[in-house]
């Protein structure tokens, strides 16, 4: 009997201390269940030896990638360029092999991405694509074949109609392509001829080459940028080991600012903007590191800053600001990693976040929401 | 928040255990079911943000477990359960034991579980209609459970928590059951559950 009562007593202890922990549990549980999501956007990245393109939730506040379920989404042969619609419903891929782009459909509850078929035909070897800034316009380089693909875009479904009078030929080996801020010029390097290319916009998609084309830049022109205020062209020189800044005339035309070109590291492939316009930012291929500057507004003069070049891994190939202009995202190809750099919006200098993802192959692009 | 999760649940498990050495010093004789089934209804709030969800996700669906006592208060408990929400759906099949606590028209219980999940991902693609991922699971849980009739009972709520690897990725997912449990079998001499 006094067993059975000590007994009692102690399990009636047990079960106070078990009441306590459920009780204390509770309120655990609970926190964890109705802590909000920070901030996000999707970055979406071309993986051309898998045909792929791999789709990732980045954080705003840490710029922390998660890549989303699926991933990576089967594209065509060897996709390169990737471009994000500013109304976030649509990615789209150049696939370099093919000659296609092909058109997915991001998930909106995921950011997910589902392909619509049929691809839509473009020249050969779709290496760059840029979009205006409403997404209505599409406009691809084709490096092999030499033109410019221009497409007009549905806004229902996405679907890419030629513009009529496109493709516009080129000369031989354009190689990347930028449209400015207000989609009123397109720019477009062509490597044989270490230039720019210059083309007004029509609100039809339809191309008109700016009076003085093509402007000079430095021997190698490989890689553009824009100023987002819409006054400055950049252009990575691979050969030359510099960036030409070149002023953007009221007609389209650019002109050589005092100073320019401005010596980089060793095979410069890869140009960036801050959201401000403040500070340029080139990717050295050969050095392995980023060369900063702070850029005149008025004049386009630019100046490197204090600790300038910094290591950025092996081979960095690509560099894209994010939505806020708050990181700098550096691809490596021979490493497949995606790395982020704060971009401190006073000094301009970059420090890494610490944060960088493996891909599982080879990235050529990236392109993220706004 | 996962590094609290991770801890909620060796938590849950080390009170599993903490249970069981308790128990050992405190068996009684009277009668208690020897098995109980149970099915019903659960919620489960999915960890959706290591798959890329912007957010966490709320799902609803099913869960029966069965367990059988080896002694009043030591049992083995095997646990299924498929919930689904938008896009997503988790299926969890596990086993563990089980450790109760009695009262005359009631019962405490916790519980370790072990086995597999199963996650699912509605998004279509040419060649399929979505993506599903099977891995291991393990995680615990708490319930209690009150007399109804004469060989059923209520369970108020169980809760548990699950730590899955699928899709490559960690996550911790919370569940919480409520439904009818029917007895049978007994041990011990007997008395109410």
């Amino acid at each position: 009997m006094n067993l059975r009562r000590n007994n009692r007593a102690s399990s009636g202890r047990v079960g106070s201390l078990f009441a306590r922990t459920v009780w204390l549990l509770i309120p655990l549980f609970l926190m964890d269940l109705t802590a909000c999501a920070p901030g996000t956007h999707l970055a979406y990245v071309s993986l051309p030896t898998s045909n792929g393109v791999a789709a990732y939730r980045v954080r705003n506040v840490s710029s922390g990638l998660t890549e989303i379920v699926g991933s990576p989404y089967l594209a065509g042969n060897s996709p390169g360029p990737v471009v994000v619609d500013p109304s976030k419903k649509y990615v789209y891929v150049g696939n370099r092999i093919d000659n296609t782009i092909s058109l997915f459909k991001i998930d909106g509850r995921n950011g997910s991405l589902t392909e619509v078929f049929p691809r839509t035909a473009t020249g050969l070897d779709p290496a760059a694509m840029v979009m205006n800034s409403s997404g209505s316009l599409l406009f691809v380089v084709n490096e092999i074949g030499s033109s410019i693909s221009a497409y007009s875009v549905n806004s229902a479904n996405g679907a890419l109609s030629p513009v009529s009078g496109t493709p516009v030929s080129t000369t031989p080996n354009p190689v990347t392509l930028a449209i400015t801020p207000s989609s009123k010029f397109l720019y477009v390097v062509n490597a044989n001829l270490d230039s720019v290319f210059g083309y007004s916009i029509s609100s039809s998609g339809a191309l008109q080459l700016v009076p003085g084309s093509p402007f000079v830049a430095d021997l190698g022109a490989f890689a553009l940028a824009i100023d987002p205020k819409e006054k400055f062209v950049y252009v990575a020189n691979t050969t030359a080991n510099t960036v030409s800044i070149l002023a953007i005339a009221a007609n389209g035309a650019l002109t050589q600012v005092a100073g320019s070109p401005f010596a980089t590291g060793t095979t410069p492939v890869a140009v960036a903007v801050s959201k401000d316009g403040q500070f340029l930012y080139i990717a050295n291929e050969g050095s392995n590191n980023i060369t900063e500057y702070s850029v005149d507004s008025n004049t386009g003069f630019a100046t490197t800053i204090t600790g300038s070049p910094i290591s950025a891994g092996t081979a960095p190939l690509f560099l894209l600001t994010d939505p806020d202009g708050s990181f700098l995202y550096v691809i490596s190809q021979s490493s497949k990693t995606i790395t982020s750099y704060i971009i401190p919006p006073d000094t301009g200098e970059l420090s890494s976040t610490g944060q960088s993802t493996t891909t599982s192959d080879t990235v050529a692009s990236m392109a993220v929401s706004q | 928040m996962i590094g609290r999760f991770v801890s909620l649940t060796r938590l849950v498990i080390a009170l599993v255990f903490f249970m069981l050495l308790i128990s050992v010093s405190h068996l009684h004789a009277q009668q208690v079911p020897r098995f109980d089934v149970f099915g019903g209804f659960s919620y489960m709030r999915f960890n959706a943000l290591t798959i890329g969800y912007p957010n966490d996700t709320n799902m609803y669906g099913w869960n029966f477990d069965a367990s059988g006592y080896i002694k009043r208060r030591i049992g083995i408990t095997a646990d299924a359960s498929g919930n689904y929400g938008s896009q997503l759906s988790s299926y969890h099949f596990m086993i563990g034991p089980q450790y109760a606590w009695r009262r005359p028209n009631s019962k405490f219980y916790v519980h370790g579980l072990f086995g597999k999940a199963q996650n699912n991902a509605s998004i279509p693609q040419p060649t399929r209609s979505g993506f599903e991922s099977v891995g291991r699971s393990f995680g615990g849980g708490f319930g209690y459970d009150h007399d109804w009739k004469d060989r059923f009972s209520i369970r108020v709520f169980q809760v548990d928590i699950f730590h899955s690897t699928t899709f490559g990725k960690s996550q911790n997912d919370a569940r919480v059951s409520t439904g009818v449990i029917y007895h049978f079998g007994h041990i011990g001499h007997r008395r109410k559950l």
